[in-house]
């Protein structure tokens, strides 16, 4: 039996809620991760279960279990099921065929609302900017970690500790795990399943053996600081040795589309532009056989929100606090992954963590 | 103006570093930033230091700039050393000329390299600095954290020593067989964050300092400059700034500096 808990939304919510009664929703269900994580006000535990359902009335309800039963618990409990408050539910994610027929029979119309959280998510008031700021420095200061040590045997576990205690010193105490990487499509060579680090930083290139790094296998790693429940957000790569053509073909090819990813973002444009200059960019240049991908996500919220969806139509505004992150994949050797905190100005992307968007060489 | 400086200022010690005097106490900024950084290197100098250690890690170039560029002391008077951060390999020109833009400066006194690139010695970067000293750029060059091998190895590769070697050092990682073989290779031995990793409460500083009628801290300082060895120290406050810098006028006896040294964990390994 799958029971719901539902409370009153917070003032945090109201927003989003005018943005949903603008837009003729009843409601809105939240099963992504990042989603559910900004409806709660934190991450999800596993008793906040798997859907979260928040109505314009000013309810949050959650519920554990399966998607399908965990989703008509929520609609059940917020009082949407049966049309009761018209029946239009958005989603912020694709779900599941089996879900649509179920909330169908129960009255309910789901649409999709992905963008309409993503702009939620994204849209910072100008009072969380310094915040912001802060949090990416917090992640620079975990890059700066790792960098200055980085060295042929280090054991990964090594270089957490660093991280750990480098963030720790600078006021941190917590991190957020990114919750997207499993469903990475930038990683068709299943390096993902390598990874290793903790909640502030996230480690891959090194030998999965041995968990120490090796000379010219490019090291990458994320980090992922929260400060008082915002998040950072960066990510470097950094080859030990001098890197033959191929690598660094693949490190100039990231470096040159991450550029242009963060120069499409510009106020009005649609952020799907950025996605749109960084294949353009990537896949036009001579660089040899190499798989790319990126993504785009929104930070608010105290993690990565789900990422920008490929035909959204969400658009670049001021005062936007977006996480970019970009990859490129040398088939047999690695990758060369990046990623930065930008806060979108009248003038463009403002990089925020200020960590090298390249591949950086240890020699 | 000298009339009007605490004890300490204008009797600070000073070493050769490649040619160039170098003072062996000085203001670290950081992990200051902006108009704080700003106002502590302003109040180092009227305090009287007049070496500033910064990088381009710390991000306060910038701030330390607009102090020199305030201040009424002739820049002939100071000495500015700034740090390449280990991810700069092939940018080193590019790094040099942004620090220099970033500080107002025509010149630097001392360019570090910040850490050994990848535990690399360096020797591409190594090149570009002797480059940069050769040009004018700077004054002397040198390396921070750096091991005996890793300083051996620029050598080997450039017939060229670092002027500076900057590590972390204290009565806690005192090594005299480090500092003899920096010593012998004329490279001046650095101390950065002289005073983390101490036990300032030890008995042994603590009846040293008592005797002294002094601090532990300014014990340790003193301490460092009695080996020769630079050390940078860094403080907000006024009246801290001082007390450090009054540590030159501390004359540590044979017997102090012996038990001193018996702190290391280095010399008891």
């Amino acid at each position: 039996m799958t029971t719901a808990a539902t409370r009153q939304a917070g003032t945090g919510l109201d927003r989003l809620r005018e943005q949903l009664d603008k837009a003729g929703f009843a409601a809105l269900v939240l099963t992504s991760p990042g989603g559910r994580r900004y409806a709660l006000g934190r991450a999800p535990g596993l008793a906040d279960g798997t859907a979260v359902l928040l109505t314009t009335e000013g309810t949050v309800t959650s519920a554990a279990g399966d998607l399908p039963t965990a989703i008509m618990a929520v609609l059940r409990a917020g009082g949407v099921a049966g049309g009761v408050a018209g029946g239009v539910v958005g989603a912020d994610a694709d779900l599941p065929w089996e879900v649509f027929g179920q909330v169908s029979e129960a009255g309910v119309r789901l649409r999709p609302a992905a963008d309409l959280v993503f702009t939620e998510l994204a849209s910072g008031e100008p009072g969380e900017l310094p915040a912001v700021a802060a949090a990416a420095d917090l992640a620079a200061v975990g890059y700066t970690a790792v960098m200055d040590h980085l060295h042929v045997g280090m054991d990964v576990r090594e270089l957490s500790g660093n991280v750990d205690r480098s963030i720790r010193r600078a006021g941190g105490l917590l991190g957020w795990y990114d919750p997207y990487d499993p469903y990475d499509p930038c990683d068709p060579y299943g390096t993902t399943g390598r990874a290793a680090g903790s909640d502030l930083v996230t480690v891959r290139g090194h030998d999965p053996g041995t968990a120490r790094l090796t000379a010219g296998t490019p090291v990458r790693f994320v980090l992922h600081p929260l400060l008082e429940g915002v998040a950072g957000y960066a990510a470097a790569t950094a080859v030990l040795g001098e890197p033959d053509g191929p690598l660094r073909a693949a490190g100039a090819a990231c470096a040159a589309a991450t550029a242009s990813l963060l120069a499409a973002l510009r106020p009005g444009a649609p952020l799907r532009d950025g996605r749109e200059a960084f294949y353009r960019e990537a896949f036009g240049r001579e660089a040899g056989e190499h798989a790319a991908a990126c993504r785009i996500v929104a930070l608010r919220g105290g993690g990565a929100s789900p990422p920008l969806p490929r035909d959204s139509a969400v658009t670049a505004e001021p005062g936007m606090v977006l996480g970019v992150r970009t990859e490129v994949t040398v088939p047999g050797r690695g990758a060369i992954e990046l990623a930065e905190t930008v806060v979108l100005t009248d003038s463009g992307a403002e990089p925020q963590a200020r960590t090298p968007l390249r591949l950086v060489e240890l020699h | 103006m000298d009339t009007s400086l605490p004890p300490g200022a204008g009797r600070v010690p000073t070493a050769d570093a490649g040619g160039r005097t170098m003072p062996l106490l000085g203001f670290g900024t950081h992990p200051m930033r902006g108009d704080q950084a700003t106002e502590a290197v302003l109040t180092a100098f009227s305090v009287g230091y007049r070496l500033v250690d910064t990088a381009t890690r710390y991000r306060n170039e910038a701030a330390v700039g607009t102090a020199l560029a305030t201040t009424s002391l002739p820049r002939s008077e100071l000495f500015v050393t700034t740090k390449m951060p280990p991810d700069q390999v092939g940018r080193e020109r590019l790094t040099l000329e942004e620090s220099l833009a970033a500080l107002g400066c025509d010149y630097l006194d001392l360019w570090l390299i910040h850490w050994p690139p990848g535990g690399y010695p360096g020797v591409t970067s190594w090149r570009e600095f002797i480059r940069a000293r050769d040009e004018g750029l700077v004054r002397a060059i040198g390396v921070s954290n750096y091991s005996v091998e890793l300083i051996d190895a620029l050598h080997e590769s450039t017939g060229e020593y670092p002027a500076v070697n900057q590590v972390r050092w204290g009565p806690g990682s005192h090594d005299p067989d480090f500092a003899e073989a920096m010593r012998r290779r004329g490279v001046v031995l650095s101390a950065h964050s002289p005073l983390r990793g101490t036990d300032l409460d030890h008995p042994v500083l603590a009846e040293v300092a008592r005797r002294h009628g002094r601090s532990a801290r300014d014990v340790v300082l003193a301490w460092n400059l009695h080996h020769k060895v630079a050390v940078t120290v860094k403080s907000a406050h006024r009246d801290r700034m001082e007390r450090n810098l009054s540590a030159v006028d501390i004359t540590l006896t044979p017997e102090d500096i012996g038990a001193i040294n018996g702190l290391s964990g280095v010399a008891a390994a």
